[in-house]
């Protein structure tokens, strides 16, 4: 298998995992306007908790669910946190979050230190098999397939079941779904504690692959705006399309253009504001955006 | 001022005692900030140069997010860039600390301008999301050009004179009495912008960007001669931090450094530019102060901070804003009320 082969696998892998981690983010955002900046802390810290589960030999498949509930434990909590500032300036959602991703970022560090914590995948997938002539870690193979049915569960939820209808009529005028005597204020919990549950499922995932460290919030957050941007505001289908995007830009483009890499993701996002400001598949445009 | 006001023009109350009142604070401040050296301890004046840094700082982001209605996040990049700038003429080519300022005003407007032919088209949280990406790629550049900038060991700053061969900075008080001389120009210049019916069109921007629009005014363009101003400003700044520091090093490109004036913003209100400087003073004591005895740890009572700010005082401390702030917390401890 060529190098522009493997880096595409690779990136598929990545963008089935960044769309896990940022599908929540586009959903929630889209519904209530609240950009939610503590984004990449809590996918941070859902790396961190598998990292420690993991570490007192519990098992992987236990540390992915066990990390999955505290998602959506946390994300209620901050569901909650969020709501008296739906109304509130931009400015003071901004700092909310930002805060929140502060504490949430000093408490990791004064927890696990500042250093790298690499989590190993579980045993029967620590192992490289044989992919069209080239050797290739398992562990990846296998976040490709359990990564791509999540995904696919996920968005078929959300455009074919009655609740993602009810939600994606709410991204595009919530104001018309309230007058319909839907709750959408108890809908953006919903999404929320989803959106959180799949990101931490996302960072949980992650883990054996990204080790756990300091920048990674940055990072995670960075991709998941650029997603957003990509692929419209609250919508499934372009969080899914962007963090295929993206994925590919990140692998490829650090296969083949290793200095130009960081900024290859803001030319892409740069790109998509100017040209195209609602995203693939988005509905609000970013020039009204809230 | 010919054309429309839309409104923004407050209605004030101006006699004779007021104006010369109005006059007066502003001089007996910098009466007081130049006689501070005789008045307290050397690490007083650490302190306040700090505050009196960031306060410009804030006040440059209160230019964008205060008058204009554009939140930014990274505001930092802005800082950074100008600190480079001067400190590359600094140590390459020796010059003066006022040729420093000089430059770094132009390198950040013309960067706030190229800044602007993206952002004046985006709004709201995606302007946010334009800024950290922003802030991402200063901290990729600062990096891949290790080089020039010196990547995370930083760029000693050489002290520079004030004027070409007049003028040394080398003794603290001395560095401290150009700060202040130096804000005091650039505050001065900000007003002028301020005041000038460019501003009274950045606040309409603010309060009715539609409405500017219909009235024949070129938007676009007020947006980007606003980023353009901010960004020279909060250049400026940053050269006045890498003559103060001596020292211009990657960690200046930071989320918390990038931060700090928004949550000065959020204290004081986004209300005219001197308050930032009474808020940049309270935030420069409790990071520097308050934070090795409270819970040890800086960045989490800053996120404590942040978190508190947002909730009791969204539209910055005033006694309306406290008493409000009472009320929510006694509805809190009583809980709901029927």
């Amino acid at each position: 298998m060529s190098v522009l082969a493997l880096s595409m696998f690779n990136g598929l892998a990545l963008g089935v995992l960044l769309f896990l981690v940022a599908t929540g983010l586009s959903v929630t955002y889209g519904l209530m306007g609240v950009l939610n900046l503590a984004h990449g802390a809590l996918v941070m810290m859902g790396v961190y908790l598998t990292f420690a589960l993991v570490s007192q030999h519990i098992s992987f498949g236990f540390a992915l669910l066990a990390v999955s509930v505290a998602g959506c434990l946390l994300g209620m909590g901050m569901s909650g946190a969020l709501k008296p500032l739906v109304r509130a300036s931009e400015l003071t959602q901004a700092l909310f979050t930002l805060g929140v991703a502060f504490i949430v970022i000093d408490v990791i560090h004064a927890v696990f230190g500042t250093g790298f914590h690499s989590v190993r995948p579980p045993g029967f997938l620590d192992q490289s098999i044989d992919l069209f002539g080239a050797s290739y870690p398992a562990y990846r193979l296998a976040v490709l397939v359990f990564g791509a049915l999540v995904a696919a569960a996920v968005t078929i939820g959300f455009e074919r079941s009655t609740f993602g209808a009810v939600l994606r009529a709410a991204v595009q005028d919530r104001d018309m779904v309230e007058i319909s005597g839907i709750n959408v204020r108890r809908m953006f919990t919903v999404a929320f504690v989803l959106g959180t549950g799949l990101a931490f499922l996302g960072g949980a995932l992650a883990a054996p692959i990204l080790s756990a460290g300091p920048g990674l919030d940055h990072q995670m957050l960075l991709m998941s705006l650029v997603i957003v941007v990509v692929g419209g505001l609250g919508s499934v289908r372009g969080a899914l399309c962007g963090a295929l995007l993206v994925g590919q830009v990140q692998t490829v483009g650090v296969a083949f253009a290793d200095e130009l890499a960081p900024y290859l993701l803001f030319a892409t996002m740069g790109i998509f504001l100017v040209l195209k400001p609602s995203g693939l598949f988005g509905y609000a445009s970013a020039r009204t955006a809230h | 001022m010919a054309g429309p006001s839309f409104g923004v023009r407050r209605l004030e109350v101006s006699g004779p005692p007021l104006l010369v009142l109005k006059a007066a604070l502003p001089v007996a401040l910098l009466v007081v900030l130049f006689a501070l050296p005789y008045l307290v301890p050397v690490f007083g004046i650490v302190m306040v140069s700090s505050a009196l840094i960031l306060g410009l700082l804030a006040a440059a982001l209160n230019i964008v997010v205060g008058y204009c209605g554009m939140v930014s996040i990274g505001h930092g990049a802005f800082f950074v860039v100008g600190a480079y700038a001067s400190a590359l003429f600094f140590v390459h080519s020796g010059a003066a600390a006022v040729v420093g300022l000089l430059a770094a005003t132009v390198a950040g407007g013309l960067f706030g301008a190229c800044f602007a032919l993206v952002a004046q088209f985006v709004r709201g949280g995606y302007l946010v999301m334009l800024t950290i990406a922003l802030l991402q790629v200063v901290a990729s550049l600062v990096e891949t050009f290790e080089g020039v900038t010196g990547g995370s060991d930083g760029l000693t700053v050489p002290t520079p004179t004030v004027l070409p061969g007049w003028g040394d900075l080398s003794s603290l008080v001395a560095r401290y009495w150009f700060l202040v001389g130096a804000v005091a120009v650039c505050l001065l210049l900000l007003y002028g912008v301020v005041r000038a019916p460019l501003g009274r069109s950045f606040q309409a921007l603010r309060q009715n960007e539609a409405r500017l629009e219909c009235l024949g005014y070129q938007v676009l363009g007020i947006k980007t001669v606003a980023w353009t101003v901010s960004g020279a400003a909060a250049a400026y700044a940053g050269c006045l931090s890498a003559v103060n520091h001596q020292l211009v090093s990657a960690s200046d490109v930071s989320f918390q450094n990038s931060a700090m004036p928004l949550l000065v913003l959020c204290i004081v209100g986004t209300r005219g530019l001197l308050p930032a400087f009474a808020g940049a003073l309270v935030i420069v004591l409790v990071r520097d102060q308050m934070a090795p005895y409270v819970l040890g740890r800086q960045i989490l009572l800053l996120g404590c901070l942040f978190v508190v700010a947002a909730y009791l005082f969204p539209g910055g401390v005033s006694w309306r804003s406290v008493r409000e702030a009472a009320g929510r917390l006694r509805f809190l401890v009583r809980g709901r009320r029927s």
